[in-house]
């Protein structure tokens, strides 16, 4: 069972304030891939890092499978991890990198060679065994990592924003080949990372994380469409969902008991041509390439819109906004989501 | 993550044997009457320190220590940060070369520097240099205190200075540029650039800190520079003499056991001057920022 | 503007000419000593240039009579088998020994000060700190009644051991600091590897570390080299130093101490000084971390 299980895990740093991480619950399913993500600082990399057993946790439990973890050190919890700076052993080849923890863990058999030379060629660096780290690029760096953290058989599989230092269009390609390596592994993964494209095109679900504190776990649609908080909705999304009090859209909207803020996303917002929901003037227009992004003036809001990349607004002119109820999401004060 | 005991047993074993393990007999043997002519040991409690601070030979020690290590300290501190401006602020190639030849100092072994610092090779030259080269019937009397304490703090300063050079050049370097940039968009002169960016940095950086309690717990035990100086000076036999620094003061009563000098006194004021070493020590685990981390 | 920016320019161009003025000045302040001591180690001496013979202004006491006239006498007295290379052999026997032991035991313990957090790591940080600063008199008397007791005075042993004092906390903290340089992340890998701290040290942490553990291990013997406080006290006719031999005589025997010839005491003192400026040069990025222990980082 490779399941992992957090129980009210919080960690907080010598000299430090407040919680890195602060009473998460969550429960990773076994073969599930999943995504942790939040912004910078968020305490998703030491959430990472507890579950590895790099850092010890400052109370709560983590489970691995049904076996408290808690005092087990990494080397023997059976998981692997790969980080943002690869952490290649610059001193030796590619070759030895990869065989590193079959030799470390002394299980050096006849089979290494076979074991290498066939993740190599899954990850196809076939070519590049006998070169050191330092002279290969950055995807090549990564791939190696993978090599290396994949061949001890681990039950967990961590990474830690392992894309982050590749340029973008590697990053697509990295992208689909983890989610194939995971696919053909058929292990736990745990990815953590900042990028929410990153996030959305690769986990089974996602966790989003603030502050330290756990804010929803679920699927990325779920997720995207229906955030339990505000935050999240104005976290998510590329423009993030329009979020405005109730008070500055006029009555035409109503809210639902108890909320005061109304989220809707840009792409469900329509222009249309009679008198509809709510009126405004376009005071800015972003040409995103696919679409372009309407800047609406409603009340005291901005909204965001979503057009069409043939559309022709021009910047002054006013424009009907139309939308269905059941794209209209409600959050109370504290931006609770309210159902 | 599970530590490693085992890897810090062999070094803890040293540290126990060579430090920990002598330095409390040496407490120990402080609180006793002993002499290597009679070694029995008596306890006599705090007698010796007693004995020792209403002795004025000792006080006379201390007032020498104290004025060479600050003295020393003060000097390379200064002659330490201005070799550090200097070197940041030349071409690469004369920051390569220059900065080997400051650092050559550090090198040098302490009883070689006592030689080279020495009346006879420094100013013997200078000296004739002065009085028959350019006739001004004039020399430097090395064998007066206020020369040789200068000379004595100027030697060590010529040992260490390029220490705080090396320390300066690190801090600068450390510097963000943007910092520079930004200065030199408002136009501000070298000056005050390093009136406004470097200088205060450099007060500011735990590195010079450190290495100002670091140089002054050792100026403490400095050895050879005066060591060899009561030897030029033909003062070695008597006590109390002008150079002898706490250090000086306890090889001369150490070197005198043969007559039954007060051996355990000796220890006394080592273990007050491991109370200074202690203390800097201390301080300077509490100021360094990359001692713990 | 054209009369402005020429003045600009000389001005620049002066304040070049007085760097490198104070450039020049510092580095004769550092070389002028050491001349002096190479030069008057071939019984050169300046003074008789201007008067035909040497000014003695220093109290009473005697001067060298030195002359224009080169000799390298001094220089080959202390060259002949059984002054100075002798003393050579026992230092390096000395300090090579010494640092050997000292990497043994300090080099586990850098990576452990490196890499782990524990109870006890800021007194082992604390001890080694203050037998790096310790004065020798602190510890001296009880070398001195054990080592007689045991025989240990004036042996290789002893001196080793003793000078442990230096050199355990210079490779500790010197290899704890190059451990440190290496990104946390290599080992972390190497640790959900599964690989033991020894291998990981074997394997990642040393060859990673090497071109550093040299330096220390130089900088650690330099120290030894230089060191004359325990020689003075704890050597004899058998193990005798470089630098005890500078001030004693390289030939003399420990017993009849006599005055030196200042110019033998100068070609002395450069014959010792050449080896260890040679090799600290060679380490001269890692002084400040060496005289330090990295705490000035």
């Amino acid at each position: 069972m490779s399941s992992v299980t957090l129980k009210k895990v919080s960690k907080r740093f010598t000299n430090a304030e407040t919680d890195a991480v602060d009473q998460v619950d969550l429960e990773i399913n076994n073969k599930e891939f999943l995504v942790i993500l939040g912004p910078s600082g968020s305490g998703k990399s030491s959430l990472l890092r507890l579950i590895a057993g790099l850092e010890e946790t400052t109370g709560g439990e983590v489970y691995f499978g049904n076996e408290l973890v808690n005092d087990v050190s990494p080397r023997e919890r059976n998981i692997s991890m790969v980080f943002q700076n690869f952490a290649l052993f610059p001193n030796m080849s590619v070759y030895d990198n990869i065989a590193f923890p079959i030799r470390a863990s002394g299980q050096d058999s006849e089979n290494l060679d076979d074991e290498v030379k066939r993740i190599a060629s899954m990850l196809q660096i076939e070519s590049l065994l006998d070169r050191k780290p330092g002279e290969l690029s950055g995807g090549e760096q990564q791939r190696v990592s993978l090599g290396r953290a994949i061949i001890k058989k681990p039950k967990i599989f961590l990474m830690d924003e392992p894309l982050s230092n590749l340029d973008a269009s590697l990053r697509a390609e990295l992208r689909a080949e983890i989610k194939k390596l995971h696919k053909e592994l058929g292990i736990t993964f745990i990815y953590v990372t900042h990028d929410q494209t990153e996030a959305m095109s690769m986990a089974d679900r996602i966790a989003l994380i603030k502050d330290g504190k756990l804010l929803q776990v679920d699927k990325p649609e779920v997720i995207y469409n229906t955030p339990n908080h505000s935050w999240i909705g104005s976290f998510l999304g590329m423009p993030a969902m329009n979020l405005a009090n109730s008070s500055d859209l006029g009555d035409s909207i109503s809210a639902k008991k108890g909320a005061s803020v109304i989220g809707i996303r840009p792409e469900n917002i329509t222009v249309s041509s009679e008198k509809s929901k709510l009126t405004g003037s376009v005071i800015s227009i972003e040409y995103l390439g696919d679409s372009q992004i309407l800047n609406v003036k409603v009340g005291k809001s901005v909204m965001k819109v979503k057009v069409p990349n043939d559309s022709k607004y021009s910047v002054g002119a006013d424009v009907n906004l139309d939308f269905s109820d059941d794209s209209l999401r409600f959050f109370s004060d504290d931006g609770k989501y309210v159902k | 993550m599970r530590v490693p005991y085992i890897f810090l047993v062999p070094s803890l074993l040293i540290i126990f044997l060579a430090l920990v393990g002598p330095v409390f007999q040496s407490f120990l043997l402080s609180l006793s009457e002993f002499s290597l002519v009679n070694p029995s040991q008596t306890p006599v409690g705090f007698q010796n320190y007693i004995g020792l601070l209403s002795d004025s030979i000792f006080w006379r020690a201390i007032q020498v220590t104290l004025l060479l290590v600050f003295g020393s300290v003060f000097i390379e501190f200064i002659v330490g940060i201005f070799l550090g401006l200097l070197i940041t602020s030349s071409g690469p190639k004369a920051r390569t070369w220059f900065s080997s030849i400051f650092v050559i100092p550090i090198a040098v072994a302490p009883i070689v520097t006592g030689v080279l610092w020495s009346p006879n090779s420094f100013f013997d030259d200078l000296n004739t240099l002065l009085y028959y080269g350019l006739s001004l019937g004039t020399y430097i009397d090395t064998s007066k205190p206020f020369t040789y304490y200068s000379i004595i703090m100027l030697s060590d300063a010529w040992i260490w200075a390029p220490l705080f050079m090396l320390v300066t050049v690190a801090v600068i370097r450390s510097i963000p540029k943007e910092q520079f940039e930004a200065a030199d968009v408002m136009g501000a002169s070298s000056f005050t650039k390093f009136q406004k960016i470097t200088f205060p940095a450099i007060l500011a950086s735990p590195a010079i800190v450190v290495t100002l309690l670091l140089r002054t717990a050792d100026a403490f035990r400095m050895f050879e520079v005066p060591y060899s100086w009561n030897f030029w000076l033909g003062q070695d036999a008597e006590l109390g003499a002008p150079v002898d620094t706490v250090s000086v003061l306890m090889w001369k009563m150490f070197s005198s056991t043969l007559y039954d000098f007060p051996i355990a006194q000796i220890t006394a004021m080592a273990i007050l001057l491991l109370v200074v070493t202690l203390t800097t020590c201390a301080l300077v685990l509490r100021r360094s920022s990359s001692l713990m981390d | 503007m054209m009369s402005e920016n020429k003045s600009n320019k000389s001005q620049k161009s002066n304040s070049r000419y007085i760097r490198y003025l104070l450039l020049v000045s510092a580095a004769l302040w550092v070389l002028w000593p050491i001349s002096i001591m190479v030069e008057e180690g071939f019984r050169v001496d300046i003074g008789p240039l201007f008067s035909g013979r040497g000014a003695s202004f220093v109290g009473e006491f005697f001067q060298g009579q030195g002359g224009i006239k080169f000799s390298p006498i001094e220089y080959q007295k202390a060259l002949r088998i059984e002054a100075y290379p002798r003393l050579l052999v026992n230092s390096v026997i000395i300090a090579v020994s010494s640092v050997l032991v000292a990497i043994l035991a300090g080099l586990p313990a850098g990576f452990t000060l490196a890499l782990y957090k524990f109870r006890g790591k800021a007194f082992i940080t604390y001890a080694l700190l203050a037998m790096r600063t310790i004065s020798p008199f602190a510890v001296l008397l009880p070398f001195f009644l054990i080592y007689g007791r045991l025989g240990l005075f004036d042996t290789y042993g002893g001196m080793a051991f003793v000078y442990l004092i230096i050199n355990l906390p210079i490779i500790t903290m010197m290899m704890r600091g190059f451990f440190k340089d290496i990104p946390k992340e290599i080992f972390e890998a190497a640790f959900m590897s599964g690989a033991s701290d020894s291998y990981i040290l074997r394997k990642v942490a040393l060859p990673l570390a090497l071109p550093g553990l040299a330096a220390a291990a130089v900088f650690a013997f330099v120290g030894t080299w230089n060191e004359f406080f325990y020689a003075l006290f704890l050597t004899g006719a058998v193990t005798k130093t470089v630098s005890r031999g500078v001030w004693s005589g390289f030939s003399e025997s420990i017993e009849s101490f006599k005055i030196l010839e200042f110019d033998e005491l100068n070609a002395g003192g450069t014959l010792a000084i050449i080896p260890a400026i040679l090799l600290s040069l060679a380490v001269q990025r890692y002084l400040a971390r060496g005289v330090t222990l990295g705490a000035a980082e």
